[in-house]
Protein backbone atom coordinates (compact mmCIF):
# COMPACT_ATOMS: atom_id res chain seq x y z
CA UNK A 1 0.00 0.00 0.00
CA UNK A 2 2.81 2.24 -0.55
CA UNK A 3 1.89 5.90 -2.02
CA UNK A 4 4.72 8.04 -3.00
CA UNK A 5 2.84 10.61 -1.19
CA UNK A 6 2.80 8.61 2.42
CA UNK A 7 5.51 9.73 3.41
CA UNK A 8 5.09 13.70 2.84
CA UNK A 9 2.01 13.16 4.55
CA UNK A 10 3.45 11.68 7.49
CA UNK A 11 5.60 14.63 7.47
CA UNK A 12 2.94 16.80 7.51
CA UNK A 13 1.78 15.14 10.72
CA UNK A 14 4.53 15.72 12.34
CA UNK A 15 3.61 19.24 12.40
CA UNK A 16 0.82 19.00 13.34
CA UNK A 17 -1.24 18.88 10.33
CA UNK A 18 -4.51 17.88 10.73
CA UNK A 19 -5.78 17.10 7.27
CA UNK A 20 -2.90 15.10 6.43
CA UNK A 21 -3.57 12.72 9.17
CA UNK A 22 -7.11 12.22 8.24
CA UNK A 23 -6.01 11.37 4.55
CA UNK A 24 -3.41 8.61 6.07
CA UNK A 25 -6.66 7.67 8.33
CA UNK A 26 -8.75 7.50 5.80
CA UNK A 27 -6.16 5.68 3.19
CA UNK A 28 -5.18 2.70 6.15
CA UNK A 29 -8.31 2.63 8.61
CA UNK A 30 -9.77 -0.35 6.82
CA UNK A 31 -6.51 -2.20 6.80
CA UNK A 32 -5.63 -1.79 10.63
CA UNK A 33 -9.42 -1.92 11.34
CA UNK A 34 -9.42 -5.58 9.45
CA UNK A 35 -6.20 -6.51 11.96
CA UNK A 36 -7.34 -5.38 14.83
CA UNK A 37 -10.16 -7.68 14.21
CA UNK A 38 -8.01 -10.13 13.04
CA UNK A 39 -5.65 -10.61 16.37
CA UNK A 40 -8.58 -9.39 18.99
CA UNK A 41 -11.76 -10.99 17.37
CA UNK A 42 -13.62 -8.34 19.50
CA UNK A 43 -15.30 -5.74 17.64
CA UNK A 44 -15.08 -3.19 20.66
CA UNK A 45 -11.78 -3.63 21.52
CA UNK A 46 -10.71 -3.90 17.88
CA UNK A 47 -12.53 0.01 17.70
CA UNK A 48 -10.08 0.46 20.82
CA UNK A 49 -7.09 -0.92 19.55
CA UNK A 50 -7.38 1.70 15.87
CA UNK A 51 -8.17 4.42 17.85
CA UNK A 52 -5.18 3.67 20.16
CA UNK A 53 -2.78 3.24 16.63
CA UNK A 54 -3.78 6.19 14.87
CA UNK A 55 -3.44 8.65 17.82
CA UNK A 56 0.03 7.14 18.50
CA UNK A 57 0.44 7.88 14.91
CA UNK A 58 -0.82 11.39 15.93
CA UNK A 59 1.13 11.74 19.09
CA UNK A 60 4.47 10.15 18.17
CA UNK A 61 4.79 11.11 14.29
CA UNK A 62 8.52 11.66 15.05
CA UNK A 63 8.86 8.11 14.85
CA UNK A 64 8.09 7.33 11.31
CA UNK A 65 11.32 6.53 9.68
CA UNK A 66 10.50 6.79 5.64
CA UNK A 67 13.76 4.87 5.35
CA UNK A 68 12.80 1.75 6.96
CA UNK A 69 9.45 1.14 4.82
CA UNK A 70 5.76 2.24 3.77
CA UNK A 71 3.38 3.68 6.37
CA UNK A 72 1.62 0.57 5.51
CA UNK A 73 3.91 -2.12 7.04
CA UNK A 74 4.75 0.87 9.84
CA UNK A 75 0.55 1.27 10.61
CA UNK A 76 0.34 -2.79 10.77
CA UNK A 77 3.58 -3.32 12.98
CA UNK A 78 2.45 -1.34 15.38
CA UNK A 79 -1.09 -1.90 15.42
CA UNK A 80 0.01 -5.99 15.99
CA UNK A 81 2.16 -4.91 18.44
CA UNK A 82 -0.37 -3.14 20.51
CA UNK A 83 -3.06 -5.92 19.27
CA UNK A 84 -0.64 -8.80 21.14
CA UNK A 85 0.26 -6.66 24.09
CA UNK A 86 -3.96 -6.10 25.03
CA UNK A 87 -4.37 -9.59 23.98
CA UNK A 88 -1.06 -10.70 26.63
CA UNK A 89 -2.62 -8.09 29.21
CA UNK A 90 -6.31 -9.74 29.28
CA UNK A 91 -4.28 -13.08 29.80
CA UNK A 92 -7.09 -14.91 28.14
CA UNK A 93 -7.69 -16.82 24.72
CA UNK A 94 -9.07 -15.03 22.40
CA UNK A 95 -13.07 -14.96 22.71
CA UNK A 96 -14.37 -15.60 19.26
CA UNK A 97 -16.88 -13.13 18.84
CA UNK A 98 -16.65 -12.67 15.29
CA UNK A 99 -17.28 -16.34 13.00
CA UNK A 100 -14.59 -18.40 11.77
CA UNK A 101 -15.68 -17.93 8.71
CA UNK A 102 -15.99 -13.99 8.75
CA UNK A 103 -12.42 -14.29 9.95
CA UNK A 104 -11.29 -15.92 6.73
CA UNK A 105 -13.39 -13.54 4.24
CA UNK A 106 -11.35 -11.15 5.87
CA UNK A 107 -8.18 -12.84 4.90
CA UNK A 108 -8.85 -14.06 1.72
CA UNK A 109 -11.93 -11.94 0.76
CA UNK A 110 -11.44 -9.91 -2.35
CA UNK A 111 -13.83 -7.15 -1.97
CA UNK A 112 -13.14 -3.83 -0.42
CA UNK A 113 -15.52 -1.04 0.74
CA UNK A 114 -14.07 1.33 -1.63
CA UNK A 115 -11.72 -0.21 -4.08
CA UNK A 116 -11.12 3.40 -5.50
CA UNK A 117 -9.66 3.94 -2.58
CA UNK A 118 -6.29 2.51 -3.02
CA UNK A 119 -5.10 0.84 -6.04
CA UNK A 120 -1.66 0.18 -5.13
CA UNK A 121 -3.32 -1.34 -2.05
CA UNK A 122 -5.24 -3.24 -3.89
CA UNK A 123 -1.98 -4.38 -6.26
CA UNK A 124 0.47 -5.26 -2.95
CA UNK A 125 -2.88 -7.21 -1.83
CA UNK A 126 -2.83 -9.28 -4.64
CA UNK A 127 0.82 -10.18 -4.19
CA UNK A 128 0.53 -10.76 -0.76
CA UNK A 129 -2.71 -13.21 -1.31
CA UNK A 130 -1.08 -14.77 -4.36
CA UNK A 131 1.70 -15.35 -2.47
CA UNK A 132 -0.04 -16.75 1.03
CA UNK A 133 -1.84 -19.08 -0.99
CA UNK A 134 0.67 -21.05 -2.06
CA UNK A 135 1.75 -22.08 1.32
CA UNK A 136 0.40 -25.01 2.63
CA UNK A 137 -1.85 -25.40 5.63
CA UNK A 138 0.74 -26.28 7.88
CA UNK A 139 2.67 -23.47 7.09
CA UNK A 140 -0.15 -20.64 7.19
CA UNK A 141 -2.09 -21.79 10.02
CA UNK A 142 1.52 -22.08 12.18
CA UNK A 143 2.37 -18.61 10.68
CA UNK A 144 -1.14 -17.04 11.19
CA UNK A 145 -1.12 -18.50 15.09
CA UNK A 146 2.45 -16.60 15.50
CA UNK A 147 1.61 -14.00 13.57
CA UNK A 148 -2.23 -12.62 14.40
CA UNK A 149 -1.83 -14.09 18.38
CA UNK A 150 1.39 -13.50 19.08
CA UNK A 151 2.17 -17.39 20.29
CA UNK A 152 5.71 -18.66 20.76
CA UNK A 153 6.77 -21.32 18.46
CA UNK A 154 6.20 -23.69 22.09
CA UNK A 155 2.62 -22.61 22.29
CA UNK A 156 2.22 -22.61 18.42
CA UNK A 157 2.79 -26.14 18.65
CA UNK A 158 0.53 -27.02 21.78
CA UNK A 159 -2.17 -25.37 19.92
CA UNK A 160 -1.43 -27.58 16.59
CA UNK A 161 -0.64 -30.36 18.81
CA UNK A 162 2.52 -30.74 16.83
CA UNK A 163 6.19 -31.26 17.87
CA UNK A 164 7.57 -27.90 18.53
CA UNK A 165 10.60 -28.83 15.49
CA UNK A 166 7.81 -29.47 13.44
CA UNK A 167 6.40 -26.09 14.03
CA UNK A 168 9.84 -24.24 13.44
CA UNK A 169 10.21 -25.58 10.34
CA UNK A 170 6.74 -24.80 8.85
CA UNK A 171 7.03 -21.16 10.46
CA UNK A 172 10.38 -20.62 9.02
CA UNK A 173 9.66 -22.32 5.25
CA UNK A 174 6.46 -20.95 5.64
CA UNK A 175 7.92 -17.00 5.98
CA UNK A 176 10.97 -18.04 3.30
CA UNK A 177 8.65 -19.39 1.09
CA UNK A 178 6.60 -16.16 1.28
CA UNK A 179 9.94 -13.90 0.98
CA UNK A 180 10.78 -15.61 -1.90
CA UNK A 181 7.41 -15.76 -3.70
CA UNK A 182 6.93 -11.55 -3.00
CA UNK A 183 10.47 -11.12 -4.27
CA UNK A 184 9.48 -12.93 -7.15
CA UNK A 185 6.81 -10.89 -7.67
CA UNK A 186 8.21 -8.04 -6.91
CA UNK A 187 6.42 -7.08 -4.33
CA UNK A 188 9.90 -6.26 -2.22
CA UNK A 189 8.79 -2.53 -0.65
CA UNK A 190 7.74 -2.77 2.62
CA UNK B 1 16.51 -13.93 11.87
CA UNK B 2 13.00 -14.66 10.89
CA UNK B 3 12.09 -15.88 14.66
CA UNK B 4 14.20 -12.59 16.02
CA UNK B 5 11.87 -10.61 13.40
CA UNK B 6 8.87 -12.88 14.63
CA UNK B 7 9.62 -11.93 18.28
CA UNK B 8 9.63 -15.78 19.37
CA UNK B 9 13.70 -16.08 20.15
CA UNK B 10 14.59 -17.23 23.86
CA UNK B 11 15.70 -13.74 26.23
CA UNK B 12 19.45 -15.07 25.89
CA UNK B 13 19.23 -15.40 22.49
CA UNK B 14 17.51 -12.39 21.43
CA UNK B 15 19.83 -9.81 23.83
CA UNK B 16 22.82 -11.18 21.43
CA UNK B 17 21.11 -10.60 18.58
CA UNK B 18 20.61 -7.33 19.51
CA UNK B 19 23.57 -6.37 20.41
CA UNK B 20 25.22 -8.34 17.33
CA UNK B 21 23.06 -5.81 15.50
CA UNK B 22 23.57 -2.88 17.60
CA UNK B 23 27.52 -3.25 17.16
CA UNK B 24 26.40 -2.63 13.16
CA UNK B 25 27.00 -5.77 11.22
CA UNK B 26 25.63 -5.33 8.08
CA UNK B 27 24.64 -8.75 6.78
CA UNK B 28 22.77 -9.75 9.64
CA UNK B 29 21.28 -6.12 9.92
CA UNK B 30 20.21 -6.62 6.07
CA UNK B 31 18.84 -10.22 6.59
CA UNK B 32 16.56 -8.43 9.58
CA UNK B 33 14.89 -5.96 8.04
CA UNK B 34 14.18 -8.23 4.99
CA UNK B 35 12.46 -10.90 7.58
CA UNK B 36 10.45 -7.95 9.02
CA UNK B 37 9.52 -6.40 5.76
CA UNK B 38 8.21 -9.67 4.92
CA UNK B 39 6.41 -10.65 8.07
CA UNK B 40 4.91 -7.21 8.20
CA UNK B 41 3.29 -8.17 4.46
CA UNK B 42 1.29 -11.18 5.98
CA UNK B 43 -1.78 -8.49 6.98
CA UNK B 44 -1.77 -7.18 3.32
CA UNK B 45 -3.78 -9.83 2.71
CA UNK B 46 -6.09 -8.95 4.80
CA UNK B 47 -9.86 -7.32 3.43
CA UNK B 48 -10.08 -3.71 4.44
CA UNK B 49 -13.31 -3.67 6.83
CA UNK B 50 -15.11 -0.33 6.86
CA UNK B 51 -14.94 0.70 10.66
CA UNK B 52 -17.12 2.63 12.56
CA UNK B 53 -18.11 6.19 11.80
CA UNK B 54 -18.01 6.71 15.88
CA UNK B 55 -14.21 5.43 16.02
CA UNK B 56 -12.98 8.69 13.88
CA UNK B 57 -15.50 10.94 15.23
CA UNK B 58 -13.45 10.67 18.69
CA UNK B 59 -10.17 10.10 17.37
CA UNK B 60 -11.09 13.41 15.44
CA UNK B 61 -12.24 15.11 18.60
CA UNK B 62 -9.36 14.47 20.53
CA UNK B 63 -7.00 15.31 17.73
CA UNK B 64 -8.80 18.45 17.88
CA UNK B 65 -8.18 19.00 21.83
CA UNK B 66 -4.94 18.16 21.25
CA UNK B 67 -4.33 20.97 18.84
CA UNK B 68 -5.92 23.78 20.98
CA UNK B 69 -3.40 22.43 23.61
CA UNK B 70 -1.08 22.60 21.63
CA UNK B 71 -2.15 25.99 20.16
CA UNK B 72 -2.76 27.41 24.22
CA UNK B 73 0.85 26.74 25.08
CA UNK B 74 2.45 28.34 21.93
CA UNK B 75 0.91 31.35 22.66
CA UNK B 76 0.53 31.69 25.96
CA UNK B 77 3.38 30.42 27.67
CA UNK B 78 3.13 33.13 30.51
CA UNK B 79 -0.57 32.33 31.46
CA UNK B 80 0.20 28.73 31.55
CA UNK B 81 3.17 29.68 34.45
CA UNK B 82 0.83 31.70 36.17
CA UNK B 83 -1.16 28.52 36.10
CA UNK B 84 1.16 26.38 37.41
CA UNK B 85 2.54 28.52 39.89
CA UNK B 86 -1.52 28.45 41.54
CA UNK B 87 -1.39 25.01 41.50
CA UNK B 88 -1.00 22.90 44.68
CA UNK B 89 2.59 21.28 44.99
CA UNK B 90 2.42 18.13 43.02
CA UNK B 91 -0.53 19.25 40.83
CA UNK B 92 1.21 18.67 37.06
CA UNK B 93 0.82 22.11 35.00
CA UNK B 94 -1.40 21.80 31.44
CA UNK B 95 -2.62 24.20 29.23
CA UNK B 96 -5.32 26.42 29.84
CA UNK B 97 -6.93 25.14 26.82
CA UNK B 98 -7.30 21.84 28.71
CA UNK B 99 -11.09 22.64 29.91
CA UNK B 100 -10.46 19.76 32.84
CA UNK B 101 -7.97 21.87 34.66
CA UNK B 102 -10.40 25.13 35.13
CA UNK B 103 -12.55 23.37 37.51
CA UNK B 104 -9.65 21.86 39.72
CA UNK B 105 -8.15 25.58 40.20
CA UNK B 106 -11.37 27.16 40.63
CA UNK B 107 -11.77 24.66 43.32
CA UNK B 108 -8.10 25.13 45.05
CA UNK B 109 -8.89 28.90 44.40
CA UNK B 110 -12.65 28.90 46.46
CA UNK B 111 -11.25 28.72 50.05
CA UNK B 112 -9.00 31.89 49.63
CA UNK B 113 -12.04 33.51 47.99
CA UNK B 114 -13.61 32.45 51.04
CA UNK B 115 -11.80 34.21 53.68
CA UNK B 116 -11.30 37.09 51.67
CA UNK B 117 -14.74 37.56 51.58
CA UNK B 118 -15.13 36.88 55.35
CA UNK B 119 -12.36 39.42 55.74
CA UNK B 120 -13.90 42.01 54.26
CA UNK B 121 -17.50 41.32 56.25
CA UNK B 122 -15.86 41.56 59.47
CA UNK B 123 -14.19 44.54 58.26
CA UNK B 124 -17.36 46.46 57.08
CA UNK B 125 -19.18 45.14 60.70
CA UNK B 126 -16.71 46.73 62.74
CA UNK B 127 -16.62 50.33 60.74
CA UNK B 128 -20.72 49.65 61.06
CA UNK B 129 -20.48 48.97 64.75
CA UNK B 130 -17.63 51.86 65.04
CA UNK B 131 -20.43 54.48 63.71
CA UNK B 132 -23.06 52.83 65.48
CA UNK B 133 -21.25 53.65 68.84
CA UNK B 134 -20.31 57.20 67.62
CA UNK B 135 -24.02 57.98 66.90
CA UNK B 136 -24.96 56.67 70.18
CA UNK B 137 -22.82 58.84 72.03
CA UNK B 138 -23.40 61.93 70.45
CA UNK B 139 -27.30 61.06 71.04
CA UNK B 140 -27.41 60.36 74.04
CA UNK B 141 -24.05 63.12 75.33
CA UNK B 142 -22.69 59.42 76.55
CA UNK B 143 -18.48 60.28 77.19
CA UNK B 144 -16.55 58.69 74.33
CA UNK B 145 -14.22 55.49 75.80
CA UNK B 146 -10.87 56.73 76.47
Amino acid sequence: MSHPDDAALMSRVAQGDRAAFEVIYERYCGLVYSLALRILRDATTADELLADVFLEVWRRSDRYDATRGAVATYLTTLCRSRGIDRLRAQKRAPVVQIGDDEVMSAIIGSETPDPARNLSGNEQRGRVLRALATLNEDMRSALELAFYEGLSHSQVAERLSKPLGTVKTHIRQGLIHLRERLRMDGSGDA
Amino acid sequence: MLSFALGDLEQGERVDLTEHLRAGCPTCESAWRESEATIALIPMGLRPMEPPKSVKERLMAEIDRDLRRRAGEATDPAGVQIIADLRAPGVSATSPADCGSWPRLAAQLLPWILVACLLALWLQSRQDFASLEKHLQDAHGVPAKP
